[in-house]
């Protein structure tokens, strides 16, 4: 072979593993995730075949958990995509949880007086007040961090537990059900409820779906998410640059809060009927690593969200089947990110820095202008 | 025959396929000033890095009067007797001056501190090397630039080194504070120490030095004596032949300082902000530019020239007007600024200018204006986008691999040129350029200086704020100078002396 | 009402220590320039390691060990993640929170299987100091709250009055400054981490040993994070971190206290006080040049 092919060759190759690199860490995660968990399991002197098995077959097994795991990966879309938009633009918004709450309690409220409306029109009401009361939890984190300096991490924490006590009181208070016996709301109308199968397949997924390219165009084609991006990458830098990035973020604050909302108005509408307490059960902490996962970027979010919610769906047959707590789902999770971060890490940088520099003595990659250390 | 204070053998550093430092033999006796000259990227601060410890060599070993000095250890050369002295202060702001210098001494303090004790010895050791650093229970980073670096200085020496490093030490301070500084550095040589200088100020290492080493792109090019040699062999031997003209060249003024008036394109009056921590604040500064003119504000680093350029740019509260071609800009408005065609060019390119992560297209079209043009009803149009930056990337002869990759990749004079580039794209009608050619090497600072001449001629008003006296004499038409935030009357910008002299804040 | 007073001096006392012992191990771990907001999980699992150990010792003692050994453990995986790997500090910690639910979780079910009521173990008794008197009755705690509060000034001294104080202090603020000096800037915070990981396990340990006799899957119930707010409140420093701690304390206590006198706010309005009062609490208190100039900063920054 001439020495040009060669070099062609090992060009393509360069390129294509650099191009593979994305999708092959997000896939590696997931194994070592599933791996350590094992290990987990076996300390716990659970049989981590037969767990595993049992997750899997409560995911996938049949069509009902087919049905479970879409189910289930509707609301975990949302607030990725939620939490993704958030830290893309610097913003830490560990809040989903609240702002999910929150748009499940307003369109619960609001499912209350559309019931004599036509169907669609309930429908987007109900819908855009919970993605409405989303976006208002999330602002109010957001005035707390631009106007106060407060950290939002700690402030979307703690609207995190106010949001939990407040459906809390409204499903033993003011929206509790008619007959007053169980800590939570009537059954919404049925003009307020979201078209579903048979197998508890529902419109919201759909939404769910559709709203992934949206986001994407979003974020990369509008004006609007370059301004989000730019401030998350270089606040000061956008500042000087005429970009607002304290509007920027509370915008992006908005959005994510809505669309957190909308994910709690969706299982309202879509899956659950009806408000009790312990409505989440921390998808909005889950969804975090879903954003993860998917690197941030809109279209993996689609992906990571089937993982995780193939994961939930799993976990309760695991909990049957092979008697592991459902929790356990947690600690795959927490592998899951701890596994990202370090393949994010500047160590794992430092490594491949290497290899780009092997590379670039093959002449593959062209040199800098000034080459050496960054 | 005794050993000699340093001794480098072989030497040697490489990044991946790139070599830092190419192998190094080199010896320097005791009781000696030795200064290592070279430009950007000549290897001089990855020579220090290795003496001090802070990067392990690839190969070769050095020695300190004759015993093997193990690399890549910080504490190790502690030991050994080797002492830096940084070109950014490692001191701890938040921490006194006693307590900073108490970080310096582990052995000597023991387990305990007790803030009186500190302070005594603060004291102590200022007074022994002759060093005055004020108030030893104030915190470092409120204290002027000079007396941090006297600070830096006297808690090197603390540790009593037999090797001193000093990494562009003047670069922050005044010329009288220089002055100061040589002193004491002729009595250390005189005491026996063996003083490392690195610099790429010609005059000064001449004027210091008993022996220089010039480094080009990480290898050593000559050795010699600092009376056997004048500014412009040493230019022509760490540049090349065809840059040194671009060094030495005589300084002339641009144009006549008292020409016919243009149009005023900038008229402040009164500017003043408040003080924030540490920082000073800018009072009652009185400015006029005209369209197509040059002016130069020098000063040190730390005088105001950061507050200026942001209360001009609308980036921060102030008092005072600022009236741009007739228009009265309101105070602390970013957007009212950049309408009114003011552009701030910021000193720091990766922490004010630049998005690292975003690609180069977006870089280039993150001002505002520039985001408006190719953007239709929210929508960006990434085509449009492309060709602006493939166009500004082939105008200003940008090295740049992949447009769509990160733009962190690039080089910092290519980062540079793109800043510049988009900046100028905006025809802005008064450019604000802080610091616009710092950390890039001569061919790069000589382009840059050449667009904003064009810029000028093309009818902008062009301000400069720089610590660099010589850049600000090469492109300036007027020269001022800000001291403490307080702003001088115009002198000549080739008039170094009295430049010098008002930056310490003497009247001159 | 002087009886309500006593009352709530000591709940206050009571429900404020596990946010002081956490408090205080965070309040270190900042200082040294690592934000930790795995606290909560620490906690937790502070929690129930101690319930464990005790429960299969029948030693409160050993069980506090083993909250304190046990949160260690976990911390190093925090501190190997953030300052080997150089991770980011916020989503390393939310990773902690999520781990050690997971963990304890499946842990408590591992060994005490799908139980429906509540086990119990001993915990430490109230220290009987003044007798009877009545006017003494808030200084009747447990032995763990004195712990604490001994190590309120015990934190002040390391910090403020020795070299090891300084040197972590230095490298919270300025950690290349520090690294340049020769001081290990990777160890000291490793340990930093790693008192504050103890401290918040025993924190935790309180909660399953003394303030209550059990563990109960989520017990931290956000303590964790409130004790990320009293730093703040406090202004890193201990003292400030003992008044906000008491504070809190006094606030959760007051609305047991608001229940059980059958004041007519709904309950479940009333628990939410901590959380809103730390909102209140940070929205006009927060941060600024108090905090230590490198907090949360990754190295490559």
């Amino acid at each position: 072979m001439t020495r040009v092919a060669a070099r062609l060759n090992a060009r393509t190759w360069a390129r294509t593993w650099a191009r593979a690199w994305a999708w092959l860490v997000p896939a590696a995660v997931a194994a070592t995730a599933l791996v350590v968990s094992c290990l987990v399991l076996v300390a716990a002197g659970v049989n981590p075949v037969g767990a595993l098995g049992a997750l899997a077959q409560g995911a996938v097994g049949d069509r009902f958990a087919i049905a479970d795991t879409l189910i289930k990966t509707c609301p975990l879309v949302l607030t990725g995509l939620a939490v993704a938009i958030a830290f893309r633009s610097g913003v830490w918004n560990i809040g989903a949880e609240g702002q999910l709450l929150m748009g499940a309690l307003a369109a619960t409220a609001a499912a209350g007086g559309v019931g004599s409306l036509p169907r669609p029109v309930a429908l987007v009401v109900v819908l855009v007040c919970g993605a409405g009361a989303g976006a208002l939890w999330a602002w109010l984190a957001a005035v707390l961090r631009v106007r106060r300096n407060v950290s939002e991490v700690i402030a979307t924490i703690m609207l995190n537990f106010v949001a939990a006590r407040l459906v809390g009181f409204a499903v033993h208070g003011p929206l509790i059900e008619a007959g007053g016996r169980y800590p939570q709301s009537d059954a919404l109308p049925v003009s307020a409820r979201l078209p579903a199968t048979a197998d508890g397949l529902h419109l919201g997924i759909a939404l769910a779906v559709l709203l992934l390219p949206l986001v994407w165009v979003l974020l990369h084609r509008t004006t609007l998410g370059f301004r989000w991006r730019a401030t998350g990458d270089n606040p000061q830098a956008a500042r000087i640059a005429g970009l607002a990035p304290a509007r920027a973020l509370m915008t992006a604050m908005l959005a994510s809060g809505g669309l957190a909302g909308l994910a709690g108005a969706v299982e309202v509408t879509g899956v659950t009927g009806r408000l009790f307490e312990q409505f989440s059960g921390g998808q909005g902490y889950t969804a975090i690593a879903v954003a993860l996962l998917a690197r941030l970027e809109p279209l993996g979010v689609g992906l990571s969200a089937l993982f995780f919610g193939a994961l939930a769906a799993g976990s309760g047959g695991m909990q049957r089947t092979a008697n592991v707590s459902a929790v356990f789902v947690a600690v795959i999770q927490a592998t899951a990110i701890l596994a990202l971060l370090a393949a994010d890490s500047p160590w794992m940088a430092r490594r491949r820095a290497l290899g780009m520099a092997r590379r670039r003595a093959l002449g593959i990659t062209p040199r800098r202008a000034q080459g050496g250390p960054a | 025959m005794t050993a000699p204070r340093l001794a480098l053998h072989a030497l040697t550093k490489r990044y991946g396929s790139f070599t830092a430092l190419a192998p190094l033999d080199l010896q320097f006796p005791a009781g000696c000033i030795h200064g290592i000259l070279g430009e950007n990227g000549a290897g001089k601060s990855t020579l220090v890095r290795l003496i001090a410890g802070v990067t392990r060599p690839d190969g070769g070993s050095l020695a300190i009067d004759g015993t093997p000095l193990v690399g890549g250890d910080p504490r190790a050369a502690r030991a050994a007797g080797v002492g830096v002295v940084h070109q950014h202060f490692a001191l701890v702001g938040a921490l006194s001056v006693a307590e900073n210098l108490a970080l310096g001494r582990p052995e000597a303090t023991g387990p305990w501190i007790a803030p009186g004790r500190l302070a005594a010895e603060a004291r102590a050791l200022a007074d022994a090397h002759g060093l005055d650093i004020g108030d030893p229970t104030a915190a470092c980073a409120a204290l002027p630039v000079g007396t941090q670096a006297r600070i830096e200085i006297l808690r090197a020496l603390s540790a009593a080194p037999r090797v001193l490093l000093l990494d562009e030490p003047t670069a922050v301070l005044t010329p009288a504070e220089t002055d100061e500084l040589f002193a004491s550095l002729r009595r250390l040589r005189a005491a026996g120490m063996l003083v490392l200088f690195i610099t790429h100020k010609l005059e000064e290492a001449l004027g210091l030095c008993d022996a220089v080493s010039v480094f080009r792109r990480g290898a050593l090019v000559t050795t010699v004596g600092a009376h056997d040699v004048t500014a412009r062999e040493l230019a022509r031997i760490m540049v090349g032949a065809e840059a040194e003209a671009a060094v030495t060249a005589p300084s002339q003024p641009r144009r006549d300082v008292g020409r016919s008036p243009e149009p005023l394109a900038l008229v402040v009056r009164g500017c003043s902000t408040a003080a924030a921590s540490g920082r000073v604040a800018l009072t009652g500064v009185d400015l006029t530019l005209a369209a197509g003119e040059i002016c130069g504000i020098a000063g040190v680093d730390g005088n105001g020239q950061d507050e200026l350029a942001a209360a001009l740019t609308g980036l921060t509260p102030r008092q005072g007007t600022v009236v741009v071609h007739g228009k009265t800009l309101a105070a602390n408005d970013v957007q009212a600024a950049s309408d009114a065609g003011v552009a701030l060019i910021p000193g720091d390119r990766r922490r004010e200018a630049l998005a690292l992560g975003l690609s180069v297209v977006e870089n280039a079209i993150l001002p505002r204006r520039l985001l408006g043009r190719f953007s239709r009803s929210g929508r960006l149009d990434l085509d449009a986008a492309t060709a602006f930056a493939t166009a500004l990337v082939r105008e200003y002869r940008v090295a740049a691999p992949s447009l769509h990759h990160p733009i962190g990749a690039l080089s910092g004079g290519n980062q540079q040129r793109i800043v510049i580039g988009r900046t100028l794209a905006l025809a802005p009608r008064v450019l604000v350029a802080v610091n616009p050619t710092r950390g890039l090497d001569i061919q790069a600072a000589a382009q840059i200086h050449a667009l904003l001449a064009a810029s000028a001629a093309g009818g902008a008003a062009v301000l400069v704020l720089s610590t660099d006296l010589d850049e600000l004499a090469r492109v300036c038409d007027r020269l001022f100078v800000l001291y403490r935030g307080h702003l001088s009357a115009a002198i000549a910008p080739t008039d170094r002396a009295r430049a010098g002299a008002l930056m310490a804040g003497l009247a001159g | 009402m002087s009886e309500t007073i006593l009352l709530l001096a000591g709940s206050a006392l009571a429900l404020g220590t596990p946010l002081l012992l956490a408090a205080l191990g965070e309040l270190v771990c900042q200082r040294a320039g690592v934000i930790n907001i795995g606290v909560e999980g620490l906690m937790l699992t502070g929690a129930f390691a101690g319930f464990l150990a005790c429960w299969a010792t029948g030693s409160p003692l050993v069980g506090m060990a083993a909250a304190g050994f046990a949160a260690i453990v976990l911390g190093l995986v925090f501190a190997v993640w953030v300052v080997g790997l150089d991770a980011d500090q916020v989503v390393a910690g939310a990773a902690l929170n999520i781990l050690a639910l997971g963990l304890t979780g499946v842990a408590y079910r591992a060994f005490f299987g799908v139980t429906g009521s509540a086990l119990s173990v001993t915990t430490f008794a109230p220290l009987a100091i003044g007798g009877d008197a009545a006017w003494l009755a808030p200084l009747r705690q447990p032995a763990p709250v004195y712990v604490a509060l001994a190590l309120v000034p015990l934190v002040w001294i390391v910090l403020a009055r020795t070299r090891l104080g300084l040197t972590l202090r230095a490298v919270g603020e300025a950690p290349e400054a520090a690294a340049s000096l020769g001081i290990a800037v990777g160890t000291l915070r490793v340990g930093a981490i790693l008192v504050g990981a103890l401290l918040a396990g025993i924190g935790g340990g309180y909660l399953s040993l003394a303030y209550s006799n059990t563990f109960v899957e989520g017990m931290s119930a956000g303590r964790g994070f409130i004790a990320l707010a009293i730093v703040v409140f406090g202004r890193w420093r201990p003292l400030g971190v003992l008044i906000g701690a008491l504070l809190f304390g006094a606030a959760s206590a007051g609305q047991f206290h608001l229940q059980a006198a059958g004041v007519a706010i709904s309950y479940h309005l009333l628990l939410m006080l901590p959380y809103v009062l730390t909102l209140a609490v940070l929205a006009f208190a927060s941060g600024g040049v108090a905090a230590p100039a490198a907090l949360g900063r990754r190295r490559e920054e």
